[in-house]
């Protein structure tokens, strides 16, 4: 579902079948970098918390408003379910 | 584990728009500590919101301004203009600078009267005066204003009870090239209203003509709109000296010099666009010094600077109190100071700054006071990076009319501090009680529970 994506190391995003193009922060980046190969929307969390000293809930929450982001913005299908906040 | 810091994930969609050649907008920065005092400090000690006015800023501003004006004309007197901040720290800080008061109602009159400004040094503006503060201000020497007939006769009337001639000013207004024009205060100049005014006042013999005024307008770009009100002034006094014979001693070109604000409706920012004060200077200086006075009758050029003297000392920090998206992808915060502390942000892009930056990327948001109202927008578009509740904004410049404008609406009205020439932390209002609110009610005794 993200084959239309290219996303380059400094966040800058182009998506070939709208041709619109964004920028991602290094984080932002790192997560739509991890969707892109494959890792579920529910590990993202554990991925922010493993690369920066960040608590469970905040990873969370970031990732949750982040996904409804991309959702917003037509990147991921809306029935892609958020994280839940914990 | 990274060692670079974390920021929150974010992703802007570029919006490729008209072109703009200033670019998007101000590269971020941000403002810990105002004279070296550092903001987060100041709320943890007096809360969320918090005006916080500089002393050093207001006194180097009143100084800079004056400055202008000594340097171009040997005749000059400032006189704060009440309503654009009566706090009294304020007050007494131009009064301590050398500035007489600038006063539009019999309660600005009183609270100049109680900061020890003398009546001789109160000039006494404004379209209704009533009838016992007319009688003080012109049996105390105030320098009165008349704003119409109705007044000019009401002045007569008191200088007949006084049983000696009371010198007055009289307050004009004139096409000076401003848009809109201001013609609702004073007698017209353009239509002959203003000589006729005059001419009747010397012929009632119970009144002289000691000033003329005219106030140009508000946050006035242009500073030659002040030289061809000061040209037409200097040259109405020329003429009523030639024709009764009786020198006008003083001339009042009002206030209105834009501070650094940004008007919302404005392409570049305030800080680039807004006139040196030196320019108003040298257009009144310049018309007033080539208008043919002779050298021992020229007039005193009174100015009732306001806004252009205390707006930049003035901040207000605040607190993030929620992060939000809006129905068209839109990025919102809600602070918690609103517009009815803020009345000027429906004028005026005003700068929203983080105290401090954490990094992340900038992006368009909406400012949103704390008040159940639509209208409660503090900023509709400013670029901001990612915030946390609790995060706090500087919101500035706000020194002239929010103070004196606010309003008791839905929440309290916030402390406010001044920041002295030494670092000191005085708090000069305090924040708001239910009972300051209360206190002036009465409840009727049917409606008492017992």
């Amino acid at each position: 579902m993200f084959d239309n994506l290219a996303l380059s190391d400094n966040g800058f995003l182009f998506d070939t079948r709208t041709g619109s193009t964004y920028s991602l922060s290094s984080t932002g980046t790192l997560l739509l970098r991890s969707l892109i190969a494959g890792a579920a929307p529910d590990g993202l969390p554990a991925v922010l918390v493993d690369e920066f000293e960040l608590d469970g809930r905040t990873a969370a929450q970031d990732v949750e408003q982040f996904l409804l982001r991309l959702r917003d913005l037509r990147l991921v299908a809306s029935d892609t379910p958020p994280t839940e906040a914990v | 584990m990274s060692h670079m810091p974390y920021v929150k994930p974010t992703i802007i969609q570029h919006i490729n728009s008209l072109a703009n050649k200033h670019g998007r907008g101000p590269s971020r920065h941000s403002l810990e500590r105002i004279d070296g005092v550092s903001l987060t400090e100041l709320l943890e000690r007096f809360g969320s919101p918090l005006f916080v006015f500089s002393e050093r800023r207001l006194r180097q501003r009143v100084r800079e301004v004056r400055r202008a004006f000594d340097l171009r004309y040997p005749k000059v007197q400032f006189a704060w203009s009440y309503k654009t901040n009566y706090l009294d720290a304020i007050c007494m800080v131009m009064h301590d600078e050398g500035a007489w008061a600038e006063v539009v109602s019999e309660v600005e009159y009183e609270l100049a009267l109680r900061n020890g400004v003398p009546p001789t040094q109160i000039l006494f503006n404004g379209p209704y005066k009533p009838l016992p503060a007319l009688k003080n201000a012109l049996a105390d020497g105030s320098k009165v204003h008349l704003d119409h007939y109705d007044e000019l006769y009401a002045a007569e009337q008191i200088a007949r009870e006084l049983g000696r001639k009371v010198p007055v000013t009289l307050r004009l207004n004139m096409d000076t090239g401003v848009h809109p024009r201001w013609d609702r205060f004073g007698f017209n100049l353009d239509n002959g209203e203003a000589l006729s005014a005059i001419r009747r006042l010397h012929a009632g013999g119970h009144l002289e003509l000691e000033g003329l005024h005219c106030h140009v307008g508000t946050f006035i770009l242009d500073p030659q709109a002040y030289g061809r009100a000061a040209a037409r002034l200097a040259q109405l006094a020329i003429d009523v000296r030639r024709e009764t014979g009786v020198p006008v001693r003083t001339l009042d070109l009002g206030g209105g010099f834009a501070s650094r604000a940004t008007l919302h409706a404005q392409y570049a920012p305030g800080t680039d666009s807004t006139p040196p004060v030196d320019d108003y200077a040298e257009a009144i200086a310049d018309a007033l010094l080539s208008a043919g006075f002779p050298p021992d009758e020229l007039p005193t050029l009174l100015l009732e600077t306001g806004r252009s003297m205390v707006d930049e000392s003035g901040s207000l920090i605040t607190r993030v109190v929620a992060n939000k998206r809006l129905a068209n992808g839109a990025r919102s915060v809600v602070i918690d100071a609103g517009v009815n502390v803020l009345f000027t942000s429906f004028w005026y892009r005003h700068d929203v700054l983080p105290v401090v930056d954490r990094g992340g990327m900038l992006e368009d948001t909406v400012v949103y006071g704390p008040l159940c109202m639509n209208i409660d927008v503090v900023r509709p578009s400013v670029l901001l990076p990612p915030l946390e509740i609790g995060d706090a904004l500087v919101v500035r410049p706000v020194g002239a009319y929010n103070v004196t404008q606010s309003m008791q609406f839905i929440r309290l009205r916030p402390a406010m501090i001044m920041i002295g020439r030494d670092g000191e932390v005085d708090l000069i209002r305090r924040a708001e009680e239910l009972d300051d609110v209360k206190r002036a009610e009465h409840l009727p005794a049917r409606f008492r529970k017992s």
